[in-house]
């Protein structure tokens, strides 16, 4: 038994481990908005989402998920809620400081609330980048490619106008996030995203544009 | 005993409440009058109150019950969730990527516990409630007002308002209250008491 699960320890670090070749690499400076797929928001919203979220074990559970976003800031205040009304999760992240206002457990940890808020910076706001190129990947598909401040590298890439995936790779080159967007709406706002943490633990959340509104 | 679980029986205790013909003086008329419940079945909206919402987040719904344990909360939109108790069994259904799909953890967990406060409610026994001391008003209208005995309670819910019209004893709304900024407004429609439920009502999604 011990056996096996070094083995799939294994195969699973060894499979995630590649950060594909972008040609030709291009600097660039960011994201074409007009002809690019480009999920970032570019303006404070609200956001309420339906989250179905597979976790490891067969756990899988419906929330409401709401969000208060300010992409100038970079600024994100999340609600999550059961179906019934119960808060379980209540935290704001201003300028790097994450407070959790209300948790339940095991939703009650700074890690959780950290890695959330990490998980919602992905889909919806662009990187914190030094330096960036733009390219094609192997499959053809057109990538935007920012080589983040904190060692993260993060491929915006492009399958039609309104539909990409973003992945994320830590320093290692490991994959660790992917967000596939299925479309954007006219404002800009991903309708349907699903997130999938990778690796033993990982877990995927599928989440459901309900209602939106920009905020003043 | 889990939070989300004194969560749930904060709603039912509600629920209760809410579907109970009339309304009473005192506690012994309501115990009076909850003896003769067979079955109730009744939509619901629910509004979510927050700080972070401008407008309250709107779910729908339907709830069934056949004394003395079948028992079916439904909600409809925006998410399609089913708890469902027949017999004593519950099962509790969410929707995922591929339809509704049953989740057997703490939900139907939390509903083993539940059905136990229900059964005692059927008998009149809530004034005995170990989680919520329950006080009744008299005004222009009654309100029931009921607070959490225990801090791991309070924690989660502050308390539970329930509003009485004094015309008919018709159940104007019900609030629960999780802090000043946050509070759940069920309002029930359409209720009907002691119709005939088929059973499949309670086992089939």
């Amino acid at each position: 038994m011990k056996t096996l699960i070094i083995l799939v320890l294994i195969v699973s670090v060894t499979s995630c481990k590649s950060l594909p070749a972008v040609n030709p690499q291009v600097k660039s400076v960011g994201i074409n908005r007009d002809t690019e797929f480009n999920p970032f928001l570019k303006s404070k919203f609200r956001l309420i989402h339906s989250i179905k979220a597979s976790m490891p074990g067969e756990n899988n559970m419906s929330l409401i998920g709401i969000t208060a976003a300010d992409p100038g800031q970079k600024s994100l205040q999340a609600v999550l809620m059961t179906v019934e009304g119960l808060v379980i999760f209540d935290a704001c992240n201003t300028g790097g400081a994450v407070k959790i206002n209300r948790g339940l457990s095991p939703l009650d940890s700074m890690d959780f609330a950290v890695a959330l808020m990490k998980d919602i910076s992905l889909i919806y706001y662009l990187p914190d980048y030094s330096e960036s190129v733009s390219g094609s990947l192997d499959c053809g598909f057109s990538v935007n490619r920012f080589f983040c401040r904190d060692g993260m590298i993060i491929d915006m890439i492009t399958q039609n106008g309104q539909s990409g995936k973003i992945n994320q790779y830590d320093r290692s080159y490991n994959l660790v996030r992917t967000a596939e967007i299925s479309r954007v709406n006219r404002d800009g706002i991903p309708v349907s995203v699903t997130l999938t943490a990778h690796g033993v633990f990982g877990y995927t959340l599928n989440l459901d544009l309900l209602e939106y509104e920009k905020m003043k | 005993m889990k939070k989300l679980d004194y969560y749930i029986i904060a709603s039912f205790t509600v629920i209760f409440f809410l579907l109970t013909p009339g309304y009473a003086d005192d506690w012994d008329e309501v115990r009076e009058a909850a003896k003769n419940i067979k079955s109730v079945c009744a939509d619901f909206t629910q509004e979510k109150h927050m700080k972070i919402l401008v407008k309250p987040l709107l779910s729908k719904g339907k709830f069934y019950f056949n004394s003395p344990d079948s028992l079916r909360w439904e909600y409809i939109s925006p998410l399609r969730s089913i708890l469902m108790m027949y017999k004593g069994k519950v099962r509790s259904y969410a929707e995922g990527t591929n339809g509704l799909a049953e989740d057997s953890r703490s939900r139907a967990q939390a509903m083993n516990i539940v059905m136990q406060e229900i059964t005692a409610w059927l008998n009149g026994q809530f004034t005995g409630n170990p989680n919520f001391n329950a006080q009744l008003l008299k005004g222009r209208e009654y309100k029931i007002i009921m607070v959490p005995k225990e801090k791991a309670i309070s924690e989660i819910i502050k308390s539970i308002e329930i509003i009485i019209s004094k015309e008919k004893g018709i159940i104007r709304s019900v609030s629960i209250n999780e802090s000043e900024d946050s509070y759940t407004l069920m309002r029930f429609y359409n209720i009907k008491h002691n119709d005939k439920i088929d059973d499949s009502v309670f086992q089939k999604i």
